[in-house]
């Protein structure tokens, strides 16, 4: 019986250990549109510059007559999402508390296998 | 012994971390029609290069200017009106696209204009303005000091003088 209790078990942290990594395989690709404005700006004449002095400074506003060409569009955007794994300080408390609430869970498992049910198992005989 | 061991390493390899990055393609679709205007627009955010005449002894003003957002630029006239009035003669002022290595504006500065400049200036620095200069230009407005014989030019320039504040290489 003790040994059934401990097969299951293995093969159950296998599959919980599993899917705990799984998400490490995971990545996904997001395609959205967003909207811009394509602009092409063309001069037409030399640039022209309007003169002001004034206390020792000279301003010069400079304009410049241009064709401009505007058009609205949608640009393809790729959004990328993607799980690794990897353990940096950031999420080392994390892991160790996993790795305690796993050890603790594991021990659980290991008592009620080896003295719960191998008392039952003596009892019987 | 050895799969508590294997599954602590499962559990380890369980720290995730997620990443997101955004790319953008050359794919793209247009949404409207296309719009045409023909218009005076300000040459805004460009870099300029202003240059004057070089002298024999090699003298020449080259500074780094900018334009605002409306397209303006603010030109300091006090090392051109320094030059004008200390080599006798005028002084060309060119205006250089930093970009483009073009020549967009000249304007001649005289020394009737110069003298203005400077008075205009001596006015501001009487009130406690300071005026900034470089070393060469500083030393230049030293040298006219001394060897001018127009009075009232002298103290224009002497008030000039007391507020100098030199400007340093990199400004």
């Amino acid at each position: 019986m003790s040994r059934r209790v401990f097969n299951l078990g293995l093969l159950l942290s296998l599959c919980a250990a599993l899917i705990l990594t799984l998400p490490a395989c995971s990545g996904s690709q997001m395609e959205q549109w967003d909207a811009e404005v394509l602009s092409e700006v063309q001069p037409l004449e030399p640039p022209k510059f309007k003169e002001e002095v004034t206390a020792g400074k000279l301003t010069l506003t400079a304009t410049q007559k241009v064709r401009a060409r505007e058009t609205p569009i949608e640009r393809l955007t790729i959004l990328h999402e993607e799980s690794y794994s990897d353990i940096d300080w950031d999420n080392v408390g994390l892991v160790v508390f996993s790795i305690l609430g796993g050890i603790v869970s594991i021990g659980l498992y290991f008592v009620f296998g080896f003295v719960v049910f191998k008392k039952s198992d003596k009892n019987e005989n | 012994m050895r799969t508590s061991a294997l599954v602590l390493s499962l559990c380890l390899l369980s720290g995730c971390v997620t990443r997101t990055w955004t790319e953008t393609t050359e794919t793209t679709r247009p949404t409207g029609p296309t719009k045409e205007v023909v218009e005076d627009r300000p040459i805004g955010d460009e870099y300029f290069e202003l240059k004057t005449n070089t002298e024999a002894d090699g003298y020449s003003i080259s500074e780094n200017l900018n334009s605002d957002e409306q397209g303006r630029i603010v030109i300091d006239l006090v090392a051109p009106a320094l030059q004008c009035l200390f080599y006798k003669h005028d002084v060309k002022l060119e205006l250089w696209l930093y970009e483009k290595e073009e020549m967009i504006y000249t304007r001649m500065l005289t020394a009737a204009e110069s003298e203005t400049v400077l008075r205009e200036t001596g006015v501001q620095a009487k009130l406690g303005q300071a005026i900034p200069l470089r070393r060469e230009a500083a030393d230049m407005l030293d040298k006219l000091i001394d060897s001018t014989g127009d009075k009232p030019l002298r103290d224009q320039l002497e008030q000039i003088r007391a507020k100098v504040k030199i400007k340093l290489a990199w400004e």
